[in-house]
């Protein structure tokens, strides 16, 4: 699977990581089975707990799924819900730098 | 067709020959089977006795086209078993009589074939399948660092490898009988789990592959030592089996038939590697190599 962070990403590393493996499981590159934290750690040239952090990030928005013993596997249907996590983080982005909570953005959607 | 003719003939020829030559000089029914210490323990009729051989060599001669190790080794089976039946019972009046077969007969029986298998792998013409695909590129914006992880894993051999290790481990542990086939079971354990499942990494620093579960040894390459990356479908039969094939400059990791990573060098060798998602592999290593 092929994995890239964004050149100057001003976000935290275990941030960035995850949001090159939601990009890759939204475009389907991702194998069902990811290649271990070790080796994704290996490959980023980042620590192993910077990998964890961000696989954990991505179980709890439902993407991902830990197996003792059966490694950590992609949920059937992760791609769009990943794609969608990934533009609602954006628009958080956007509207932090616009000087928007989070509780304005949340009226905001609710209003339409 | 010819290369096909000029095995099976000759072969078919002896395999005929010996028994029409010999047939009034052998007895029926004729010693088939001999016990451990060499003594013959059985019999079969001439007939069928003689025909057994031909029976093994059509097998070979079936799969002659598409596996000639399998129709060379097939073929030199049949005419060992011809011959050492011919031998053992020529001029005995009764099989009971027939010469004994020492225990290195046997090994003959399966040495020779073997090595007439692996003499026609060597020899057979290299089947490259259909020529490796176009040097691709990725879109990458400069200043975008990417990464690319893959894995294989064969786990028929991954499974017969810890079996081999189990069993070399216990009867290491419980001086068991067979003491001696331990240490070779182990190694045999190791060595075909360590090409039971890889791990290929593509980064900045160049291309890395782990072998086995222990991810240990890793074999390194840098970008720059490699003159274009592309994938190529190949098949365990047409790199000689399964494992690391091949000599260098020309060698082939091999677990399972389908796409490879094919790692061109300037001088004209090639590395290919089975492995999943192998295009976008080959892709980076073109992109990040002309950055």
């Amino acid at each position: 699977m092929l994995l890239s962070l964004e050149a100057d990403d001003p976000r935290p590393l275990h941030e960035q990581v995850a949001g090159a493996l939601r990009r890759a499981i939204a475009d389907g590159s991702a194998p069902e089975r990811l290649p271990t934290a070790r080796d994704l750690a290996a490959a980023f040239h980042v620590n192993s707990n910077t990998v964890l952090r961000a696989l954990r990030e991505l179980r709890d928005e439902g993407l991902l799924e830990f197996r003792r013993g059966r490694g950590i596997r992609v949920i059937p249907g992760a791609g769009r819900r990943g794609e969608l996590i990934d533009r609602i983080r954006e628009l958080i982005r956007d509207a932090e730098r616009a000087g928007h909570t989070r509780a304005d953005l949340i009226a905001m959607i609710e209003a339409m | 067709m010819k290369r096909f003719l000029a095995w099976s003939v000759p072969t078919a020829l002896v395999l005929a020959l010996l028994p029409a030559v010999w047939w009034g000089r052998l007895p029926d029914p004729m010693a088939s089977h001999w016990n451990a210490a060499g003594e013959p323990d059985g019999s079969l009729p001439r007939a069928v006795m003689l025909a057994l051989p031909f029976a093994v060599w059509l097998v070979g001669a079936a799969a002659a086209r598409h596996h000639p190790p399998i129709a060379a080794g097939t073929g030199v089976l049949a005419v060992v078993l011809q011959g050492m039946g011919v031998w053992a019972n020529l001029d005995r009046a009764d099989w009971q009589d027939a010469r004994s077969l020492a225990w290195w007969t046997a090994a003959l029986a399966l040495v020779l074939p073997l090595l007439a298998g692996w003499l026609a792998l060597r020899l057979s013409p290299r089947r490259d399948g259909l020529p490796a695909g176009p040097v691709e590129t990725l879109d990458l914006p400069p200043g975008e660092h990417a990464v690319w992880v893959s894995r294989c894993t064969n786990p028929l051999l991954l499974a017969l490898s810890s079996l081999s290790l189990v069993v070399g481990a216990a009867m290491l542990l419980t001086g068991g009988p067979g003491g001696a086939a331990a240490p070779v079971l182990l190694v045999i354990g190791v060595a075909g789990a360590l090409v039971g499942t890889v791990r290929v990494q593509v980064s900045e620093r160049g291309v890395a592959v782990a072998y086995g579960p222990w991810s240990f040894p890793v074999w390194r390459k840098a970008l720059q030592a490699i003159a274009a990356a592309r994938t190529e479908d190949l098949k365990p039969m047409q790199v000689g089996g399964w494992g690391l094939r091949g000599l260098p400059p020309r060698t082939t990791l091999m677990l399972r038939g389908g796409e490879c990573l094919v790692l061109e060098y300037p001088g004209g060798g090639r590395f290919a590697i089975s492995v999943d998602d192998a295009a976008r592999g080959a892709a980076l290593i073109n992109t990040l190599k002309n950055r």
